[in-house]
């Protein structure tokens, strides 16, 4: 394990509330292996933007961490600030899901390409500059040059994501988290940005944590899929294998209720009943429970536990009701 | 792709300047109208009030007065002989002084201009630096401190502040001095600006620097409060709305240290708005002067203006109202551009 | 599967709830305010009987300091000074009200109006208000109460000429945009009638940012009667009026007393109604940034 690029364990986030602390992330672990394309799903509540979040120390004042995130040798979660400020941008980049509201709307692409350049690296501005240059054209803008001088809200929408990845890979980190980066844009568009973070991935050897609750970005790009639930993993495994032999109920039902491109005419839309709890209001016990087909009585009250079940598979089901023989 | 610079000389911009110069123009007859319309409502015939005693009684005095200022025509024409006269910069003649307004106005000037400006960069400094604080520190102690005391600034009344100040700081603290621009016997810098401070900088003469830095500070102080207040205020929550923008997380993403974040990013993002307000706060300046100054024994058109309202000069009164609303606009105008300049979204617009 | 997924700013909403300090603040703010405004109010109608002093009376008790008999000495006609500023309240606070309710009305309608129809209406209307705006308030309030005649009744003209414009403005926005909210075509899809959508659906909306602007403008409106008097522009002599009280302090600037307290009482009293406002700001919409600000 001491392989891996990123190693969380037992990684619990609180935040402040109105009523006090609230758990968001409760007791989270996962691996990324270098050049892994690591997927994160889940829905809104899940918790796996907060889990990113805290591995950056971006979370807001009076948030409360615990666990360990080792990366390179370092605890992520034990550093100071001016550790941390090395490390972001740096060693660790990060793409945000709406490329409207992630670039500063009043600086140049130049400013915005070069800032953090010139401040890790001490790039002088020409220098700066060519790597810019070099950046736009790998992520395939049109006109580098032209670029440089103009603002956000000239581009499009994919462009503009495309140069925050731009912006996110320009230190050469080890590790891109990308954060719903094709959720805002148009499904045209998102095959685009995915071949491209693929490509980069490839030629690199760069490590991206992708966080979608789209099962099918998930299906095209990553290649390790982990599946959160009300703040915890419920099951993780090689992609390919977790997409067509989920073994966690709440995978199996997303992927049920995902609408089938070739069904019969007339064939009802599955969906899950019920909604996921928000972190003020989980229930006890497996938080899922109230909406599993397969729920005994344990599971009101167990906290079901993340268990190697072979071959890389990970799951908190002790009831295990969709286990397929081998 | 050609086209793409949006620079500051690019043509959208450009064109986006003209419209606003035409606006000016535009808002600036229309103004003309305005006091056109005021000057027409004062009951009484304006050649009594104009020419005094004496000449009331002389039929050709009298005559000509009104041929002058086409009294004996049509209201149409009236507006239009109204227009000329300001073209060439004829404001009337003021009923006290007996000169024209025009030449009333500038010698007056550059007192008002030299405490205006000085009591502007005052406000906008102190603001923006304590409205920043303020929303950095927000809902804690600093933040609630400012707060109290930027209501406070908006609150008060400006004549009020000036007599209050004048009266600890001078009378009884004796830290400033107290009427006029120099200390008595002390003569002014050759004339270059008219702004005594830069005047004397600019002739080496410290000395004089010193004496209407002096002066000046009290007077500026109090003009400033009021904006302090607002500023402090507006940059509070202009800061605010950006400050947990998904732009700013990005900044601190990439490893920027808070500080940058914070004066480059979300500053730059804060700033249109607060500049908007800059049209405001000279304004309130504005404002401020004709109640103040002669409070300040600071000659300056502030002074002029309180004086002609006392005494009802109605041309010089109209006079200083065309004047600074001028001003006023054309400084709006400086606001718009800057605005562009800082917004770059703005240009397309 | 249509979830959203969960927004990056999630983590600052946490921390922005209501129950925090944040709204500690509101609750003293709102409360001083009230108290304040309150005890004003009540000394207006009060006047007659807790002053002690008819404000006119001259006696020969000339520019005395403050003492047992005059809490806040005598002026330069031998009047009290404490009288006169409790009964200015009579003066300024009704007045106050009166304008901000005209202000609201003729600037709400006209800017209704404008935001509705649209065409050559709005064009007036926001034509007119920038001839406004293009003034600073108090020149062209001096202007127009100097052109038509220094008088109580032509300053609180002047003042309204002056406010109407921010209500114009305001209000247009509102319907003009609120018009083209998802929820009021949905009513008229529904079949509801213009006008009934404009009562029950725009109508609303646009109470509350009014109301935030009214209050502040009450102290705005003291603020400018005030300035006007001390101008010699508004009430007369010898009616009590804060500010021209104090332009008389300014000529008897030893006898701090006479200037002193009458601007205390312009202060307090606009520091109560920006606090109110402030705080109705913040129930309204803890996340609002800024109002019309004169």
């Amino acid at each position: 394990m001491s392989s891996a690029l990123l190693s969380v364990e037992g990684l619990q986030v609180r935040l402040p509330t109105t009523a006090g602390l609230v758990t968001v992330v409760d007791g989270v672990d996962f691996e990324v292996e270098r050049g892994q394309v690591f997927g994160l799903a889940g829905e809104s509540g899940s918790g796996k933007t907060i889990s990113v979040l805290a591995l950056l120390g971006l979370l807001p004042d009076g948030a409360q961490v615990e666990g360990t995130a080792m990366f390179e040798g370092k605890d992520l979660l034990r550093l100071g600030r001016r550790s941390l400020l090395d490390i972001r941008g740096r060693e660790i980049g990060m793409v945000f899901q709406d490329p409207q509201t992630s670039l500063h709307p009043m600086m140049t692409i130049e400013r915005q390409l070069t800032e953090h350049v010139r401040y890790h690296l001490g790039l002088n501005h020409a220098q700066a500059r060519a790597r810019a240059m070099e950046l736009l054209a790998e992520v395939r803008i049109p006109d580098p040059a032209g670029a440089l001088g103009a603002y956000p809200h000239q581009f499009s929408g994919g462009m503009r994501q495309r140069i925050a990845i731009a912006i996110a890979l320009a230190c050469r980190p080890r590790l891109l988290i990308a954060d719903e980066p094709t959720t805002a844009l148009d499904v045209t568009v998102q095959a685009g940005i995915l071949r491209l973070l693929d490509g980069l991935r490839r030629q690199s050897g760069l490590s991206v944590i992708m966080i979608t609750h789209d099962l099918g970005v998930m299906s095209s790009i990553a290649d390790w899929l982990t599946v959160m639930y009300a703040g915890r993993v419920v099951e993780s495994g090689p992609t390919p294998e977790v997409l067509s032999r989920p073994r966690h109920p709440y995978t199996a039902a997303l992927l049920a209720a995902l609408p089938h491109p070739e069904a019969v005419e007339d064939t009802p839309l599955i969906s899950i009943s019920g909604t996921p709890p928000s972190p003020q209001a989980r229930p006890g016990g497996c938080a899922f429970h109230p909406r599993c087909a397969y729920a005994v009585d344990a599971c009101k009250t167990d906290v079901p536990d993340l268990l190697e079940v072979g071959d890389r598979r990970r799951l908190a089901c002790p009831v295990d009701p969709l286990m397929v023989p081998a | 792709m050609p086209g793409w610079q949006l620079g500051l000389l690019s043509r959208p911009f450009v064109r986006f300047l003209g419209r606003r110069l035409a606006a000016l123009v535009l808002l600036g007859i229309g103004i003309t109208f305005v006091a056109f319309v005021l000057t027409e409502l004062v009951p009484g015939d304006p050649a009594a009030a104009n020419l005094g005693q004496r000449a009331i009684a002389d039929p050709a005095a009298v005559q000509a007065f009104r041929e002058h200022y086409g009294l004996d025509k049509p209201l149409p024409v009236q507006y239009a002989v109204y227009l000329e006269h300001l073209v060439t910069g004829d404001l009337g003649q003021s009923e006290q002084s007996h000169r024209p307004v025009r030449s009333d106005l500038s010698e007056f000037v550059p007192a008002t201009a030299e405490l205006a400006v000085t009591s502007i960069l005052i406000a906008f400094v102190l603001g923006i630096s304590l409205g920043i604080l303020s929303a950095v520190r927000r809902n804690r102690l600093t933040d609630q401190v400012l707060r109290v005391i930027s209501l406070g600034g908006i609150s008060m009344p400006t004549f009020w502040l000036a007599l209050v100040a004048l009266y600890v700081f001078f009378f009884k603290l004796g830290w400033v001095p107290g009427s006029g621009r120099l200390d008595p016997g002390v003569l002014p810098a050759p004339h270059v600006t008219g702004l005594y401070t830069i005047d004397a900088l600019l002739a080496g003469q410290f000395d004089v620097f010193v004496s209407a830095a002096q002066h000046l500070i009290l007077p500026a102080g109090v003009l400033a409060a009021y904006n302090v207040g607002l500023l402090t205020r507006f940059t509070r929550s202009a800061v605010l709305e950006v400050i947990n923008n998904d732009y700013v997380q990005a900044a601190r993403a990439k490893g920027l240290p808070e500080r940058t974040v914070v004066l480059r990013h979300v500053l730059r993002a804060a700033l249109p708005p607060i500049i908007t307000v800059g049209g405001l706060a000279f304004a309130n300046v504005m404002t401020g002067t004709v109640l103040v100054e002669s409070i300040f024994g600071w000659p300056g058109i502030g002074q002029y203006a309180f004086h002609s309202a006392t005494t009802l000069d109605l041309p010089a009164i109209m006079g200083v109202s065309l004047f600074v609303a001028v001003v006023y606009i054309v400084v709006n105008f400086l606001v718009d551009i800057l605005y562009g300049v800082v917004d770059p979204r703005i240009r397309v617009a | 599967m249509s979830a959203q997924p969960l927004p990056l700013r999630f983590a600052g909403v946490f921390s922005r709830r209501p129950g925090t300090l944040g709204s500690a603040w509101r609750q003293p703010l709102a409360i001083a305010g009230m108290v304040l405004a309150g005890a004003w109010i009540a000394i207006a109608i009060l006047v007659p009987l807790i002053a002690p002093y008819n404000p006119l009376t001259q006696s020969s008790q000339l520019v005395l300091a403050p003492s047992a008999s005059h809490l806040f000495g005598t002026d330069e006609l031998g009047r009290d000074v404490f009288s006169r500023v409790l009964w200015a309240s009579r003066l300024s606070l009704p007045l106050a009200f009166f304008l901000v309710a005209m202000a609201v009305l003729i600037g709400g309608v006209l800017g209704g109006l404008a935001g509705y129809f649209g065409g050559w209406v709005d064009e007036v209307v926001m034509r007119a208000t920038d001839l406004v705006f293009a003034f600073p308030t108090i020149i062209l309030a001096m202007a127009v109460t100097a052109a038509l005649g220094p008088s109580l009744r032509n300053a609180v003209l002047a003042v309204l000429v002056v406010f109407w414009p921010s209500y114009a403005r305001v209000v247009r926005g509102l319907v003009m945009s609120l018009g083209q909210s998802d929820y009021v075509s949905a009513a008229r899809l529904l079949g509801a009638s213009s006008r009934r959508a404009l009562v029950v659906d725009v109508l609303p909306n646009v109470a509350g940012p009014v109301l935030v602007l009214a209050t502040l403008d009450l102290g705005n409106a003291v603020l400018l009667l005030a300035g006007l008097s001390f101008l010699g522009l508004g009430a007369q002599p010898p009616t009590p009026e804060w500010g021209s009280m104090v332009n008389t302090g300014t000529q008897y600037f030893e006898r701090w007393w006479m200037g002193t307290f009458p601007g205390f009482a312009i202060l307090s009293v606009v520091l109560a109604f920006n606090f109110l406002g402030d705080s109705l700001r913040d129930a309204l919409d803890p996340r609002s940034s800024w109002a019309v600000q004169r």
